[in-house]
């Protein structure tokens, strides 16, 4: 026990000596383990709150929805359950009206028209109290609302379009509705718009309203009916057998209505969320581990050469017969209090970014309930990495200098003197400044083997930064090239949508033609569908347009004559999925009529006539004089329509807003501006996390730069006899922490590239039918090369006040 | 820093003055205390005298603890004493800033170490040519002069050899040349033939006395009575304090005489 003490009395003045490069050690442990578990717990932490939100809100756990367009008498559908053979089963249930509807919620300065959606709720005694809205801004809907017009607008639409907490709002037919305030509602908790291209995210073009069941009724003119019924199931019901007993429930007390019912599960919000978190999370794993790795290897170069500093000392003690089981103990010591003192830190750590991500995720994502708790498991795993990996580096310089034979150990002086390692290359290699010039050169080279480590360490970092920002890059890059295909230099184009399938000369259709601010405007029939080659099957977004046409048609990469099948342009990506090349053949199953008012799923062989560049997989036009082949000749569901030269998007909005028959007007590149907005909210994870890791990079240069001081002391203490200005030595130090940070940003940006590309894979993996760009942009290479740089020469300059301090004179004295 | 005159009478003059010599080093009533942090008070110097004219060689001599490795970084300017006055090569020391103390040692003094202290990832010539760039006095004829001055201590032919390629005794002769390099009157050497046998210590202790033959001044520090022989003055010191002063019992010896 009292041997043990002393080794620990030692090992902690060692500690205390060298507390600085300690400490930093220990904080870049932390930093990897912080991070790793941190930006691990993501996914654990998402899909708690995910919970308890959708709880808070008592999301329905069954819905019946009606036919589109078929209405019930209200009652009648929660009367419906009364014929359930367990009835207790549904604790609670309310029926709703549902109705799509226009929106426009312009304000001054600003055009907001876009695709709505109306929802009627029980708000009597304070409901609905199945999907439930908890107010975000202005006030709640309250009972006596119930009967006017008034509304609560859904906070996602809300927010993004920084509408004030109450106002009017216009919806179809030109009614004007009053809202109070803004809300979440679980079935919105992600904006979820299924009749749009891009249905995710969907809150700039697509808007929802929630108004008392009566006042609702009366805005839409369906004064007492219903088509909506969602319920609350008792505790230990299982979904799966209530929903078969409620569709048998109203298989035989109405079955004059087609309904269908759904599960919690099967909500688009509630599957997409906790599909995403799950998906998320290997990507953030993978960006976990770079951070991690880069920690690690950095823990475990400045452990090792703390370590190795100490071999004289384990030379004594072998030349005093102290085993060599006995001489590991110290520095074995030394490098376990490292490790915890770093594991104590990263529990620090692990909190302040579990903050940080828990803001941003709060931003990203607004959730009624955000809960970040602790993730001890996933700290544990990283904590023993972050114990084990630093005795391991303690452990291989102890290793090599028990081995040392001890008359070499406790060699003093000039005899002891190392080589200059690789520094004779440079012998030959005029470089300007006499001696100061060279000696920065000389001193990377003349240690190889750690600068490879510490450039290694730095350049963990900057991988990890390139890793992150790269994949912002890609997906930006992505972007840009899904914009110019969409836009072509027309940003004014918009897309209309009708409210359905109609025959091209349809007066919807003319009357489009011929609204005033419309210059021009194309038929176009848009619907889902899936290609298929080569056994492989992929969901399609199908456009029958004019592929000459003068207003859009897609650009071609490459193209071959339509032969005797009917053609078809195919994304890039879609190609590559499909195995196919132009001139290839595809098979398409798409919606055919049968009649005035019945479709079936068809299937027609098209022949890839050529690949357009567009990064959205799905996308694929067929030529619009071969819609025959398909049986849609002559039916339209859209336009794309261009604004006069001194009309805008705008007018043109709200000049077609006023015909029957049009579900929504939309400037074409909205698409892209939802998925900036997507792009622009997992930036701020990755911010987060940047500045963590260019803190590593400092402070993993900081301790390199602060361990050659140390190791340099005399011959810095020599310099300093002969009178060599400080600021010189700084200025070499300087020089040469740019070197290293030169080396650093190439390595690291060198490995990053490779790693941004497994990062992309995961990605791909998660999201098929986007076809990423891999990109790198040169701001991003320019500010990892800085960061490496800054770092390293920060961390030399750094070290200023230490060479200003040293003791010359003892510094001259000591001979090790 | 202040300059002062050589002083060419400033009082009582030590034995073997030259007149008309100036004096390069003049040490008044120096001591010297390191503060322990309050438990520990130890006394390096104490009421130190010494002149030292130019073209002098003169051995400091004491035991280990003596203090005449605290004399000769005060005379180097790489500690200042806590009391009396220290001038040397007519500027004064004490008080002297500190950037004022590195132009101090820039251009009047060089260093001599007993572990040689040369750079490990420079060669010879570059060692010698780091001690010229220090001054900046090449004026674009650095590379040659370096190349003079190893020829001069006889290292011509290894100049493009790094350190650990040299013996220690060359080792010694590069760090000389390095001190000469610079141009600075003064040369102080701290146990210059510690690391080295005797052989080579006697060549060293040889280029060190034609140094002061050559006019500069020279003050070795050592705790071998025998090299003290070859010097023209013997300082004895013991704890701290100047306990002899003059030229060595039975003469000056050549370096060829000496022997241990």
């Amino acid at each position: 026990m009292r041997r043990t003490g002393f080794w620990l009395r030692w090992s902690a003045r060692e500690l205390r000596r060298r507390w600085h490069q300690v400490a930093v050690t220990a904080l870049v442990i932390a930093i990897g383990t912080g991070v790793w578990a941190g930006l691990g717990s993501t996914g654990a932490w998402r899909i708690r709150s995910y919970t308890a939100s959708f709880e808070r809100l008592s999301m329905h756990d069954l819905r019946v929805v009606l036919q589109p367009g078929s209405f019930a008498p209200a009652g009648s559908l929660s009367g419906a359950l009364r014929s359930m053979e367990h009835p207790d089963w549904v604790e609670a249930a309310e029926e709703r009206l549902v109705v799509s509807t226009q929106l426009d919620a312009s304000t001054p300065g600003r055009t907001v028209l876009v695709r709505g959606r109306l929802i009627g709720v029980d708000v009597s005694g304070g409901g609905p109290r199945i999907d439930a809205l908890q107010t975000t801004a202005g006030r709640a809907l309250v009972p006596a609302d119930d009967g006017s017009a008034v509304a609560v607008l859904e906070d996602h639409f809300a927010q993004r379009h920084e509408l004030p907490d109450s106002g009017r709002v216009e919806l179809a037919g030109g009614r004007t509705v009053r809202y109070v305030g803004a809300a979440l509602t679980p079935e919105y908790f992600v904006v979820i718009d299924d009749a749009a291209v891009m249905s995710v995210m969907a809150e700039s073009a697509f808007g929802v309203v929630v108004m008392p069941l009566a006042s609702a009724q009366a805005v839409s003119g369906h004064v007492g009916s219903v088509n909506d019924l969602v319920m609350r199931l008792a505790d230990g019901v299982d979904p799966l057998a209530a929903r078969a007993e409620v569709e048998r429930a109203f298989a035989e007390g109405l079955p004059e209505l087609a309904v269908t019912v759904k599960t919690k599960a099967e909500d688009p919000a509630y599957e997409m969320l906790f599909g995403d978190a799950e998906s998320d999370r290997a990507t953030f794993d993978a960006l976990a581990a770079l951070v991690l790795a880069a920690a690690v290897f950095a823990a475990f170069n400045l452990t090792s050469r703390i370590v190795e500093a100490q071999r004289r000392e384990i030379g004594i003690g072998m030349a005093l017969g102290v085993p060599r089981r006995g001489l590991a103990i110290r520095p074995l010591v030394i490098g376990a209090e490292i490790a915890v003192l770093g594991v104590v830190f990263g529990i620090g750590m692990g909190w302040l970014v579990g903050r940080a991500m828990s803001g941003v995720m709060n931003d990203m994502l607004p959730m009624p309930v955000w809960e970040t708790p602790f993730q001890l498991g996933r700290f544990a795993g990283a904590a023993a990495l972050g114990f084990a990996l630093p005795l391991l580096a303690t452990a291989w310089p102890v290793w090599r200098a028990v081995r040392v034979p001890p008359v070499d150990a406790i060699r003093t002086g000039h005899l002891a003197a190392r080589g200059g390692g690789l520094a004779p290359l440079l012998k030959r290699l005029p470089l300007p400044g006499g001696t100061f010039g060279q000696l920065p050169f000389r001193n990377l080279l003349r240690a190889p083997r750690r600068t490879v480590v510490t450039a290694l360490g730095v350049g963990a970092a900057i991988t990890a930064l390139i890793g992150f920002i790269g994949l912002l890059d890609s997906f930006n890059a992505t972007l840009d090239r899904g914009e110019r295909e969409i836009v072509q230099g027309r940003p004014e184009r918009a897309m209309v949508e009708l409210t359905g399938f109609v025959p091209v000369n349809a007066p919807v259709v003319t009357a489009v033609r011929s609204a005033a601010p419309v210059a021009a405007a194309e038929p176009v029939l848009r619907f889902p569908g899936l290609l298929e080659a080569r056994g492989t099957e992929i969901a399609a977004i199908v456009e029958v347009l004019d592929l000459g046409s003068p207003i859009w048609h897609p650009s071609l990469v490459e193209r071959v004559p339509a032969g005797d099948l009917p053609s078809i342009v195919i994304a890039e990506q879609a190609a590559e999925d499909l195995g196919v090349t132009v001139g290839d053949t595809v098979l398409l199953r798409h919606p055919r009529p049968t009649g005035p008012d019945s479709l079936r799923v068809g299937t027609t062989r098209l022949r890839v006539v050529g690949v357009h560049p567009g990064p959205l997989r799905p996308f694929a036009y067929v030529e619009i004089d071969d819609a025959g082949a398909l049986g849609l000749a002559g039916v339209v569901n859209g336009l794309q329509v261009l604004p006069r030269p001194d009309a805008s998007v705008g007018q043109v909005q709200r000049a077609l807003f006023e015909i029957p028959g049009i579900a929504s007007v939309q400037p074409v590149d909205t698409t892209v501006v939802v998925l900036r907005d997507l792009i622009d909210r997992f930036a701020g994870i990755f911010r987060a996390v940047e500045v963590f890791v260019a803190l590593l990079a400092l402070l993993v240069a900081f301790n390199a730069a602060s361990i050659n001081i140390d190791e340099r002391a005399r011959e810095h203490a020599t310099m300093f006899a002969f009178g060599l200005r400080p600021r010189t030595l700084l200025r070499m130090t300087g020089v040469e922490g740019l070197l290293v940070g030169c080396v650093s940003a190439a390595v690291g940006v060198g490995i990053g590239i490779l790693a941004l590309g497994g990062l992309l894979e995961v990605a791909v993996a998660d999201s098929p039918e986007v076809g990423l760009v891999r990109a790198l942009a040169p701001g991003t290479i320019l500010m990892a090369v800085g960061i490496g740089v800054v770092a390293a020469v920060a961390a030399a300059l750094l070290t200023a006040r230490r060479l200003r301090r040293m003791d010359v004179p003892s510094t001259l004295r000591v001979m090790e | 820093m202040e300059t002062r005159p050589h002083p060419s009478n400033p009082g009582p003059r030590h034995v073997g003055h030259r007149e008309g010599v100036p004096t390069t080093i003049l040490l008044e009533d120096v001591g010297r205390r390191y503060d322990g942090g309050g438990l520990l008070e130890v006394t390096a110097l104490e009421g130190v005298d010494l002149e030292v004219d130019q073209g002098e060689f003169v051995v400091v001599l004491g035991p280990s603890g003596s203090g005449k490795t605290t004399l000769l970084n005060i005379v180097g300017a790489l500690d200042v004493p806590t009391s009396g006055e220290v001038t040397v090569d007519g500027q004064r020391v004490t008080g002297a800033g500190r950037r004022d103390l590195f132009r101090f040692r820039r251009e009047h003094v060089s260093f001599i170490f007993q572990s040689f202290n040369l750079f490990p990832a420079l060669t010879a010539l570059e060692n010698v040519r780091f001690g010229i760039d220090v001054v900046g006095r090449a004026n674009g004829a650095a590379e040659a002069t370096a190349r003079r001055v190893l020829e001069d201590v006889g290292l011509g032919e290894r100049a493009e050899h790094f350190p650990h390629e040299l013996s220690g005794g060359e080792q010694q002769r590069v760090a000389i040349a390095r001190a000469l390099a610079t141009g600075n009157p003064i040369l102080l050497a701290d146990e210059p033939t510690g690391e080295l046998d005797f052989r080579t210590g006697v060549q060293i202790l040889g280029l060190l006395r034609a140094q002061a033959e050559a006019g500069k001044t020279v003050l070795v520090v050592t705790h071998n009575r025998e090299i003290s022989r070859s010097a023209d003055r013997v300082v004895e010191l013991s704890s701290g304090r100047v306990v002899s002063d003059g030229p060595p019992a039975g003469g000056r010896a050549d370096v060829s005489e000496l022997h241990w």
